[in-house]
């Protein structure tokens, strides 16, 4: 359950990248104060989320012979396999946040789900690797660790969006998490139950309102604003002739712009995220087929309005808004598509420390993800 | 569309060399491919592409026929038009032969330079065997070119292929379209992204409408150490130049010369020395460096000689060359950093302002695909917003 929550606009932060140390230390420690004073809990350890461009993932594949007379494969085997498989040779400034299980070979057999007991003399395994560059990762656990509070674990921020906005259907019948955020946009998709690829962009919401302060000339608060009051990620032909008011703020004169303008803006930034999004599903995992259940929408930016039309024109297939499941607490912190993330890095947290072996995270996560 | 460099490529062959182009360019390069063929289009990478002749063709290519292709052309010569707006030097590239990019490059250029832009068009004539047809067809695109383009830089099939000295057919064509696309691509870099010595665009203006038109591409790129002696070598000594008579009769010459940012001062000094050792006293000379992230550790150099014998038979406006600064002189036209750079241009109404990115000013841009994806995405689509 949760019982308290922290949220403050960020400060010294760039597509989720640290870009201003004190600023960023600032934010975060206003927004761990607030959740302790709202949980009434005193945190020394967290769990800590990131994202940014830099974080990509590969799939690897590892093989090992099978060595027992009888050719059967044994736990060992497949213990070997996972340690060959997580051996991933990535350039020397990144590290591997996350490996996650995807199929078992056995000979030419693909896609084995449980291969112990069956017979074969080569067994292999692909297991896909999430990455990200060692120093933008440590900066980011800099932050945290100056307010001297622990961070106990790393995570990436769209396998936390994914656990806590997907349903066990949704996860068996395969579906893509977009998790537009603020600085980022974060996905991870499911096929024939595992997890497919996983990535980011460093494009988002912030995005959005830096292009609609530069088309029309206004500050970026008076573009925050206007983007949620009167946005909408499609254009459609009530817009035309309408028109939205900006107040007078800060020296600039209040004035109206058209909403077909203002529309037209944001359209063509989600448009080519969500293109973007697709390409890069296609790079990594192949073409979309068995994602049964289509595209789960979340983080800030699905409050934007015709945002899951324009993403079913893209993707062509059913798109829906993913709200955070599976925990109970504070309403807003579980029922806002905005809080994915958090809500999924509370439940991977709770479970990772339930009791259970940190150190075989690997197998843990296959159970969490799949089968 | 405010993008102020326009890469475009037509029919087939252009088309291919623009895919290499929207490869590695980046902010303030506009890519776009133009074909009559919908299934060619559909595999460019090109940023922005148009397909015309949609209606007539069925979306099939004009089967070598020029005349069609011409025609395709001016008839959605309104859309080719839109390309072009606020685009001060446009690049346009095609394999000459075929129908559309034949027919429909003259109208491109047309289109172009009506919009304002200086135009140098990159166009590979075909192979022998392709036919005698081809050939004629050839020869007969580069003269209706060669009156539209400033700069003209006409390249034999023979000739390339020779210079890469491949057998395989697939890995030539291959490697002809990507050495094309870099050559287009660094010169097009010259405006958008100058080096520590940049060529200003009033220099290049210059150099292109004061020369024959006819131009001859030379191309050199090394990697690891050495690099600069072997990329000259490699340009001074290549097929591509012909011969010695080829850089002693340059009346003008553009030298363009890309690096990461570990090229240093003295490998620039060891290219253009020995450059000028091959050149006339009275050459006009123009060199400006390009400095990218992605050229770490290789250097590559391309040149654009406008030979006096091709060059003169073209008529153009020719300015007596007296007084002009002869090749020692460039040193004086090393300008430092973009400050100084953009008061030159002013003084030509070029205005070389970066694309706003607000917020996203002064942090590492987020790169994909060759978009700089902090610049608005209705800025790079050529949306226009009515404010």
């Amino acid at each position: 359950m949760i019982t308290g929550m922290g949220e403050r606009p960020a400060t010294g932060i760039r597509k989720g990248e640290i870009v201003d140390f004190e600023n960023a230390v600032v934010c975060v420690r206003s927004a761990l104060l607030m959740a302790e004073e709202n949980g009434r809990v005193a945190i020394r350890q967290v769990h800590l989320a990131i994202s940014g461009s830099h974080v990509r993932s590969l799939v690897n594949r590892g093989a090992v012979p099978v060595i027992e007379k009888t050719r059967e494969v044994t736990p060992d085997d497949i213990e070997q396999v996972m340690e060959v498989a997580r051996a991933v040779n990535l350039s020397s400034d990144r590290d591997i946040l996350h490996t996650i299980c995807q199929h078992f070979c056995i000979d030419d057999q693909q896609k084995v789900i449980k291969p112990e007991g069956m017979e074969g003399a080569r067994l292999s395994l692909d297991m896909l690797v999430i990455h990200g560059v060692r120093s933008r990762i440590r900066n980011a656990v800099k932050v945290v660790r100056n307010l001297s509070v622990d961070v106990q674990d790393v995570v990436f921020s769209g396998l936390c969006s994914a656990l806590a906005v997907l349903t066990p259907e949704q996860k068996k019948s395969g579906a893509v998490v977009i998790d537009i955020g603020g600085g980022t946009t974060d996905y991870l998709a499911y096929a024939d139950n595992i997890v497919a690829a996983a990535g980011t962009l460093g494009v988002g919401g912030d995005h959005i309102t830096n292009d609609i302060a530069l088309a029309f000339s206004i500050p970026t608060s008076q573009a925050e604003q206007v983007k949620r009051r009167a946005g909408s990620a499609i254009v459609d032909s009530q817009d035309a002739g309408g028109s939205v008011s900006l107040p007078a703020e800060g020296g600039f004169p209040e004035r109206t712009i058209s909403l077909k303008s203002l529309n037209t803006v944001i359209n063509a930034r989600i448009d080519e995220t969500l293109a973007m999004v697709k390409k890069r599903l296609e790079e990594e995992a192949g073409r979309l087929h068995n994602v049964g259940a289509g595209v789960i929408l979340t983080g800030g930016c699905v409050w934007l309005r015709g945002i899951t039309e324009l993403a079913e024109r893209i993707f062509g297939m059913p798109c829906s808004v993913g709200k955070p499941r599976n925990v109970a607490g504070l309403t807003a912190a579980v029922e806002r598509p905005e809080h994915a993330t958090c809500s999924g890095l509370v439940q991977y947290g709770f479970k990772t420390s339930d009791g259970r072996d940190q150190g075989s995270l690997g197998g843990w996560l296959r159970g969490l993800f799949g089968r | 569309m405010s993008a102020p460099v326009c890469v475009v490529g037509v029919g087939g062959g252009g088309g291919k060399v623009v895919d290499c182009v929207a490869d590695v360019v980046g902010e303030g390069i506009r890519t776009a491919a133009i074909d009559t063929d919908a299934s060619g289009l559909a595999e460019s990478r090109a940023v922005t592409k148009l397909q015309i002749g949609a209606a007539d063709t069925d979306g099939y290519g004009t089967g070598g026929d020029v005349l069609r292709g011409r025609q395709l052309a001016e008839k959605d010569v309104e859309m080719i038009r839109g390309l072009f707006a606020d685009t001060k030097l446009t690049f346009v590239v095609v394999g000459l032969g075929g129908g559309t990019g034949t027919g429909a490059a003259p109208v491109v250029l047309d289109a172009a330079r009506e919009a304002g832009s200086l135009t140098m068009c990159f166009a590979t004539l075909p192979f022998k065997f392709e036919g005698r047809q081809r050939a004629d067809e050839a020869a007969r695109g580069i003269e209706y070119l060669e009156d539209r383009a400033e700069v003209l830089a006409a390249i034999p099939n023979e000739r390339l292929c020779m210079f890469i000295g491949e057998q395989r057919a697939e890995a030539v064509f291959e490697r002809a379209h990507r050495l094309l696309g870099d050559g287009v691509s660094v010169v097009a870099r010259l405006v958008t992204q100058p080096g520590f010595i940049s060529l200003d665009f009033a220099d290049l203006q210059r150099i292109a409408r004061e020369s024959g038109g006819m131009f001859t591409f030379g191309y050199g790129d090394a990697k690891g150490q050495g690099k600069a002696e072997e990329a000259v070598d490699h340009l001074l000594d290549s097929p591509l130049i012909g011969s010695d008579q080829t850089m002693a009769g340059a009346r003008s010459l553009l030298v363009t010369i890309a690096g990461g940012p570990d090229l240093a001062l003295v490998e620039i000094g060891k290219i253009m020395d020995r450059i000028q050792a091959k050149i006339k006293q009275d050459c006009r000379l123009a060199m400006g460096t390009v400095i990218d992230r992605e050229w770490e550790n290789r250097v590559t150099v391309v040149v654009l000689a406008c030979d006096s014998v091709t060059g003169g038979v073209s008529g153009k406006v020719q300015e007596p060359l007296a007084g002009a600064a002869a090749a020692g002189g460039d040193a004086a036209k090393a300008r430092k950093g973009r400050g100084g750079d953009a008061g030159e241009v002013m003084q030509t109404q070029f205005r070389l302002e970066s694309f706003g990115k607000g917020r996203f000013k002064n942090i590492e841009p987020t790169l994909m695909d060759g978009e700089d994806l902090d610049i608005p995405t209705f800025v790079r689509r050529g949306i226009e917003i009515e404010k």
